[in-house]
């Protein structure tokens, strides 16, 4: 473990000298990394301006549901995905042998080393988002809460990066997967919808089990509103399962691989 | 077969070689309809109505939304951005082709692919979906007339974009604040109405409604093709033609052709 932690804090003082480098052009992407979450405060602005609530969630709670989806999101942007969005391209060029090679367990490598700092700008307005929809629904704040709200937006990002992988792991099996990525984040951009949406039995179950947008941010959110908790269990063993599935099927996939490149 | 309808079958051709990709894209397109579909059936079944839009409307509006932006959206044309960044566009200079039509042209085979495709999905969700959509066939001319309107109108001002990378180093900052001001100002994002005061203000003064929000709007009977929406759609198309011509002039004497 203490290995991992000394590999991880020197792949992460590499890349801040890279991006150091480019100062204009890590501004400009510092800048533009916020636009979708000033959509997202735009259409439900305008949204509730026209109506009251959305089952039992106003404006104020939804704010926080989008608080917390772009910080999950962000945060899975800002350690994962230039990594597993990676594992295509070493697939196809052949080059996944340097990686298979490394005396290191080969998940750790493969979804470590890049990181995306651009998305520290919409991180940091997410939790400033988060924490003005706090303010504005007044909510009695303990430790308890807090932790259980920190282990929830863990999960979030754990389910965010295993779907990313999923999308990657396909890469052994086609050539071209920009196209799922692209698909598994469009879904994942209506976690912050709230729960009330769902009205149906099987969207429920789909969007728990299946594509599980409702644990991203309507778990940690209906722990921090309604104290209730009943999420927390699901979420962690979901997360759970989703993990040790995705790392089973890479494992798997590793296989498959022939290292032909070109 | 004309040089300008070679460019459109090679374009076909090329967006064809990666099927697999091409299907799976079909379902990102796919996907946040399905999920507007789920979203708003929920906001509507707490509330009557939102501003003057019913659910029917609503469900509509993203439908066709769906179906028109390819066309209509000004986006950066990649094929010229990475003509002019990589240099290639001295090859193209030298051709006897209209680099605006050659580059309306290899758009088009694009097009023509999302078209046919994106008209198998929307058969199919027309069907499924069916009580959620406003059937309103006397509307069916002024809004295709609306829509040829928009796509012209959508491919000068993205020629216009695209050509401004001329001018620049590198084009990530405009792509970001095209992507920035489009969805929120066309009509992508959300109805243009139901923009709160001061964006609604803007938005009157910008020539993006007319791409996406005003085609809808008038299949939904909730605007008329009038003389002075006429007006407004021949005003910008003629002077975004003009900026066009201009930016393409002055941008060609700082090009400098560095590729790399």
């Amino acid at each position: 473990m203490k290995r991992y932690l000394k590999i991880f804090r020197l792949q992460l003082v590499n890349q801040i000298v890279s991006y150091s480098i480019f100062k204009g052009d890590t501004i400009l992407l510092l800048i533009s990394d916020t636009f979708g979450l000033i959509f997202s405060v735009i259409f439900f602005k305008a949204l509730y301006n026209n109506i009251h609530a959305i089952g039992a969630w106003n404006y104020e709670s939804t704010l926080l549901l989008v608080g917390i989806a772009n910080f999950v999101d962000s945060f899975y942007r800002f350690l994962f995905e230039k990594n597993v969005r990676r594992i295509s391209a070493l697939v196809r060029k052949g080059t996944l042998d340097y990686a298979l090679i490394k005396p290191i367990d080969i998940q750790f490598y493969l979804s470590t080393g890049r990181f995306n700092f651009q998305t520290l700008s919409s991180l940091l307005l997410s939790i400033l988002i988060i924490l003005h929809a706090v303010k504005l629904l007044r909510l009695a704040i303990n430790v308890f809460n807090v932790i259980v709200f920190i282990v929830l937006l863990m999960v979030g990002i754990s389910l965010r990066y295993v779907f990313s992988l999923y999308s990657s792991i396909i890469s052994f099996y086609t050539t071209r997967v920009s196209a799922f990525h692209s698909l598994q984040a469009e879904i994942f951009k209506y976690a912050e919808y709230p729960l009330d949406v769902f009205r149906g039995l099987t969207e429920r179950i789909f969007f728990t089990l299946m594509f599980p947008i409702i644990l991203i941010a309507n778990a940690p959110a209906i722990a921090i509103i309604q104290n209730r908790n009943y999420l927390v269990i699901l979420s962690i063993f979901i997360s759970a399962v989703h993990f040790y599935l995705s790392r089973a099927l890479l494992f798997a996939s590793l296989n498959k691989y022939q290292s032909a490149g070109g | 077969m004309s040089k300008y309808a070679r460019l459109v079958y090679n374009s076909i051709a090329e967006t064809l070689t990666y099927r697999t990709n091409l299907v799976v894209s079909f379902g990102v397109i796919a996907i946040p309809f399905i999920i507007a579909v789920i979203f708003w059936r929920g906001v509507f079944f707490a509330n009557n109505s939102v501003a003057n839009y019913s659910l029917k409307d609503i469900i509509t509006y993203y439908f066709i939304v769906l179906f028109i932006q390819d066309f209509t959206y000004p986006a950066l044309n990649y094929d010229i951005v990475m003509d002019i960044k990589s240099g290639r566009l001295n090859l193209l200079l030298i051709k006897p082709v209209n680099y605006f039509w050659y580059a309306f042209f290899l758009r088009l085979g694009s097009n023509i692919v999302y078209f046919s495709v994106v008209m198998f999905f929307l058969i199919i969700y027309a069907l499924v979906f069916n009580q959620f959509l406003l059937l309103t066939p006397d509307k069916i001319p002024v809004f295709l007339l609306s829509f040829l309107l928009s796509y012209i109108l959508g491919r000068l001002i993205s020629f216009f974009f695209s050509i401004f990378v001329l001018f620049l180093e590198n084009y990530m900052g405009l792509e970001s604040f095209v992507n920035f001001i489009v969805p929120i100002f066309s009509g992508i994002l959300l109805p243009v109405n139901l923009l709160p005061g001061l964006l609604y203000k803007i938005s009157s003064y910008l020539p993006l409604r007319l791409l996406v929000s005003y085609p809808v709007e008038m299949y939904l009977g909730k605007e008329n093709l009038n003389i002075g929406i006429i007006y407004s759609y021949f005003f910008w198309i003629v002077l975004f033609a003009l900026i066009d011509i201009f930016v393409w002039r002055e941008g060609l004497k700082k090009y400098r052709a560095v590729g790399g």
